[in-house]
């Protein structure tokens, strides 16, 4: 494993890249992180996932977005298109010196990212997502329920998730969870869906999500995914895991279920 | 027991991890250490996804989590 400070567009990333072991490299994989608690809930998940894909000979390159994890920035700096940025020259970077081959994998909002990326760089083949969030504005409504459950068990005032969108709408950052979330940045993932994007020119979309038990996937992806079917020619492949919800889980846990039918992706 | 009572005591314990046994009567919060902001928001989003209902925020009160009952009850009304 490769550790290193990669210049972003504000600021140093840090990254981690592990490089394919085997002679040939089949292509070249980028993942792109979850936000807030859910990356650090993900990290054991994503690190065995990329040691997996690169044990099968793919390089993996993992870095932290700006502002987040030991990249530079505070959270309060972060900006969703700096996150596009950096994420776009990763891709031109990875494909003029790794492989051509690029796929791009993200967890919850890094799912969300990531689309975004591959609808704006021709340079993704493929683009794997692990239960992503494809609705910005529903995703920032529960993060924001973090403030307000905190209130609600706390002494001060009661307040709503109206009130704490008003003060994000004046442009103003607000602390939800430990981190200050800036006003630009809730509202460009609030203007964010998955599907107006056009990603028409990918080969291959791999759909997972996870849950206690497998049942049907969620109406709104049932109902994405049978747009694209539609109107896009990639190959699909959209699947419901049994597993512990990592992203979420008070506790560190496995989804086991789910590496290893990521890894059954790569090997196809 | 109800089925909505079983089925909050099984997304309780879930979401929360416990490795004790739960009842209706067993106090939430302040009076459980898992049971903080995060798992606020953990439950309520299980309860939603799995009921296939849709909390309004203005209607989370700390009363509704005073008890595993209490949830029970207002999980009851929106089903």
């Amino acid at each position: 494993m490769f550790p290193a400070f990669l210049d972003g567009e504000k600021g140093k990333l840090f990254s981690l890249y592990l490089p394919p072991e085997s002679e040939s490299c089949k292509g070249v994989v980028l993942h792109v992180p979850a936000f807030a608690e859910e990356m650090n809930k993900s990290r054991h998940m994503v690190i065995r996932q990329a040691r997996d894909l690169s044990t099968m000979g793919y390089g993996v390159l993992l870095f932290d977005l700006f502002g987040t994890g030991d990249s530079e920035g505070d959270f309060a700096d972060a900006r969703w298109q700096t996150w596009i940025n950096d994420t776009l020259n990763l891709i031109d970077w990875l494909a003029e010196n790794i492989h051509s081959n690029v796929t791009l994998w993200g967890v919850r909002l890094g799912g969300l990212l990531a689309a975004v990326c591959a609808s704006q760089s021709e340079k993704v083949y493929r683009l794997v997502l692990w239960q992503p969030v494809i609705n910005g504005e529903q995703f920032m409504q529960q993060f924001l329920r973090l403030r307000l459950a905190a209130s609600m068990m706390g002494e001060g005032e009661k307040e709503t998730v109206k009130s704490l969108k008003v003060t994000l709408v004046k442009g103003e950052p607000l602390e939800v969870a430990g981190y200050v979330l800036d006003a630009q940045l809730f509202s460009s993932v609030v203007d964010t869906v998955m599907n107006s994007l056009d990603i028409s020119h990918l080969q291959q979309v791999a759909w997972f999500e996870v849950n206690s038990v497998v049942k049907p996937l969620a109406v709104p992806s049932q109902k994405l995914i049978a747009s694209w079917q539609e109107n896009f020619h990639f190959s699909l492949n959209v699947q419901v895991v049994e597993g512990k919800q990592f992203w979420s889980n008070q506790e560190i846990v496995w989804a086991e279920h789910l590496i290893n039918q990521t890894t059954l992706v790569f090997a196809s | 027991m109800t089925e909505v009572l079983e089925t909050v005591i099984e997304l309780v314990s879930e979401t929360l991890q416990l490795s004790y046994q739960v009842d209706g009567t067993t106090p939430l919060v302040g009076a459980m250490p898992e049971f903080d902001s995060m798992a606020v928001v953990m439950l309520l989003t299980a309860i939603e996804d799995h009921f296939g209902i849709t909390v309004d925020d203005d209607e989370i009160d700390v009363s509704i989590f005073e008890t595993i009952n209490s949830l029970s009850d207002f999980v009851s009304i929106k089903v």
